[in-house]
C-alpha cells in the first residue's frame, strides 16, 4: 500500500510524502511506518496506543474510522492521513 | 443610566424563550440582561481606550442574569440551552452590546465550563461549571504556545501525590480576569498531552496583560506556570490532550461567530441611519444608487454570514457535526471572519471621514473583528486543513 503524509506530520518522517509500505491491513501499515520513522509514534498515537482523532484517514479518497483499519487492504491502495488540527 | 444590579431581572424568575425565533431570544436577552448589556456598552469607550478588563463584578452580573449558565446542562443549574439557541442569545448579545469583548467572555467561560462537564470529574464539575454559572469560577483555556501542536515545551512532572506544571502560554483570553486556567502539558512520563485545571492563585502563576488592537476589555493576557506545584487530582484528562482541544475548538469555531454576526447587523443598521440623515446635493445619501449597492453588498455579507452560521450550529446540535474539525463549522468560521472584516470596512466607505473617527466606533468593531483571523484557529491553516481534505476526498473513485 501506499501511506500519504498531509503537511504537519511530514515533519516526523524526514520530509518525506508518500510512503510505499508492504502490508496487508491500515492498522499494520501504519505500525511499519512507525517502525521505519520512530518520531512518528507520539504524533500519530495517543498514550493508549489508538490513533489520535486529529488524523483523518481516508482509503482511496473514502475516509474511514479505526473500525476498518484491520480489514484487509491492497497493494495498489492508498492510505492518505490529513492531519486536521487547528490552534486556539 | 439604569444600574444593572438594581434593575435585571432574576433569571430564575423569567420565563425561558420558547422557540428559536431571533425575536423571541431578543427579547428574552432585553429581558434577563437589558440593563446589564446597555450598562456594558456605556463604559465601552473606557476600556477599549485604556486596555481595562472587563471587571468581575458585571461578569457576576452576567452569571446572576442567567448568561453564564444559560448554555450548560439542567443537572448542574445550568439553562441546557441548544447550541442553536445559545448560538442566537450570542448573536442578540453582539448586536446589543458594544464591547465586543463581553459577549467574547460571555461564550468563552461556559465553553471551558462544558469540557470541564464532559469529563465527568464530579470534583472539578462541582467547583469549575456551578462555579461559572455562579460567575464565582471562571476557567480561561490556555493552550497557545509559541510552537506548533508536536512541539510544545509545557512540561508536567510527577511528584507524589502531586505534579509540577512549566508552561508559558503565550495569548489566553479572559487571561487576566480568569480564576483558573485549563491548559495543556505535556506528561513527562508518556510523552503525551494531558489536560490540567490550574487555579490562578496558586504560587507560580504569573499572569502578564497583553496590549491588543482590538478586544481590549477580554482581558488577553499571557500566562507563565512556573514550576506550579497542584494537586494530581487537578489533572483533568491523563492523556490525548490534542484530541481534547480540537473537540473544545470545532465548536467554538461556530460559537465565536454568533456575537459578531449580530454586530454586523447593528453595523448596517447604523450606516442607514446616520446615511439617510446626512444630505449631499439635496437627497439623502441613501439615495444614491452607489450607497444602495454598498448598503446591498453588506447586507448579502450578513445572510450569508447567518445562512452559514444556523447550519453549523443545526449541525452541531445533531451531532452531524465531525467533532474534532468539521468541515462546515470551519467554513463558517473562516467566511464570517472575512465578511465581518469586509463589511465593517464597507462602512467606513459609506461614512466618509466619520468612519476614521473614533466617535464612530466601527474603526473598533473592525479592531476586534481581526481578532478572529487569528482566534480559534488561524485563517490561513483552517484554508490548508479545507485544502488537504478536499485532496484527500479527490481520490475517491479514482
Ligand atoms: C483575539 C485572540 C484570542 C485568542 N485566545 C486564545 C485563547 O483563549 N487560548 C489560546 O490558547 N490561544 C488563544 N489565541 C491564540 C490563537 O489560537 C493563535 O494565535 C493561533 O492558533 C495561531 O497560532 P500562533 O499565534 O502561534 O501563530 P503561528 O503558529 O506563529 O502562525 C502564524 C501564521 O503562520 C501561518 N501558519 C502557521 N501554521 C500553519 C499551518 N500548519 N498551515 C498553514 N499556515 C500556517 C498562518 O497564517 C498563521 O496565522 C488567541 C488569539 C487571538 C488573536
Amino acid at each position: 500500500m501506499n501511506i500519504v503524509l498531509s503537511g504537519t506530520l511530514q515533519k516526523f518522517a524526514q520530509y518525506q510524502r508518500e510512503h510505499s509500505i508492504d502490508a496487508w491491513t491500515i492498522q499494520e501499515g501504519l505500525d511499519h511506518l512507525v517502525k521505519a520513522h520512530p518520531a512518528l509514534g507520539n504524533a500519530l498515537f495517543d498514550g493508549a496506543g489508538e490513533l489520535r482523532r486529529a488524523h483523518l484517514v481516508f482509503l482511496n479518497g473514502d475516509q474511514v474510522t479505526s473500525d476498518r483499519f484491520s480489514e484487509r487492504v491492497g497493494e495498489r491502495d492508498e492510505i492518505e492521513i490529513l492531519t486536521a488540527i487547528a490552534g486556539g | 443610566m439604569m444600574n444593572g444590579a438594581m434593575t435585571a431581572r432574576d433569571s430564575t424568575t423569567t420565563v425561558e424563550p420558547l422557540d428559536d425565533s431571533r425575536e423571541r431570544i431578543a427579547r428574552w436577552v432585553t429581558d434577563v440582561a437589558g440593563a446589564l448589556l446597555e450598562r456594558m456598552s456605556e463604559t465601552t469607550l473606557a476600556r477599549d481606550r485604556d486596555g481595562t478588563p472587563i471587571d468581575r463584578g458585571d461578569l457576576r452580573e452576567a452569571a446572576r442574569c442567567g448568561l453564564l449558565g444559560a448554555s450548560l446542562p439542567v443537572e448542574v443549574g445550568g439553562r441546557g440551552m441548544s447550541t442553536r439557541r445559545w448560538g442566537r442569545v450570542l448573536e442578540h448579545v453582539g448586536g446589543a452590546c458594544e464591547d465586543g469583548s463581553f459577549a467574547l467572555l460571555v461564550s468563552l467561560f461556559p465553553a471551558v465550563a462544558r469540557m470541564i462537564h464532559a469529563s465527568g470529574r464530579a470534583d472539578l464539575v462541582d467547583r469549575y461549571v456551578r462555579g461559572c454559572i455562579t460567575g464565582e469560577a471562571l476557567v480561561s483555556f490556555a493552550y497557545t504556545e509559541d510552537s506548533d501542536p508536536f512541539s510544545l515545551a509545557s512540561t508536567l512532572e510527577s511528584a507524589g501525590d502531586d505534579v509540577i506544571v512549566t508552561a508559558s502560554k503565550t495569548m489566553v483570553t479572559g487571561g487576566a480576569i480568569a480564576d483558573a486556567y485549563m491548559t495543556y502539558v505535556v506528561d513527562q512520563t508518556n510523552g503525551d498531552l494531558a489536560v490540567v485545571i490550574i487555579d490562578r492563585g496558586v504560587p507560580g502563576v504569573e499572569v502578564v496583560p497583553i496590549d491588543t488592537m482590538g478586544l481590549r476589555g477580554a482581558g488577553l493576557a499571557s500566562v507563565h506556570f512556573r514550576g506550579v506545584r497542584i494537586p494530581r487530582s487537578q489533572v483533568m484528562l491523563e492523556h490525548g490532550g490534542l484530541d481534547h482541544v480540537q473537540m473544545f475548538l470545532n465548536p467554538r469555531r461556530a460559537i465565536l461567530c454568533c456575537a459578531p454576526v449580530g454586530r454586523m447587523e447593528r453595523i448596517i443598521e447604523d450606516c442607514v441611519r446616520r446615511l439617510s440623515r446626512t444630505v449631499r446635493y439635496g437627497q439623502p445619501l441613501t439615495a444614491m444608487q452607489v450607497v444602495q449597492a454598498r448598503l446591498g453588498k453588506m447586507k448579502l455579507a450578513l445572510n450569508v454570514a447567518r445562512t452559514l452560521l444556523d447550519r453549523a450550529l443545526l449541525e452541531l446540535d445533531e451531532g452531524s457535526a465531525h467533532p474534532l474539525f468539521d468541515e462546515y463549522v470551519s467554513t463558517a468560521k473562516f467566511q464570517i471572519t472575512e465578511a465581518a472584516i469586509a463589511l465593517s470596512l464597507d462602512a467606513m466607505y459609506l461614512l466618509g471621514s466619520h468612519g476614521y473617527t473614533r466617535a464612530v466606533p466601527v474603526e473598533r468593531y473592525l479592531r476586534d473583528f481581526c481578532g478572529l483571523l487569528a482566534g480559534a484557529g488561524a485563517q490561513d491553516v483552517i484554508q490548508t486543513n479545507l485544502g488537504m481534505m478536499a485532496i484527500g476526498g479527490a481520490k475517491k473513485g479514482r
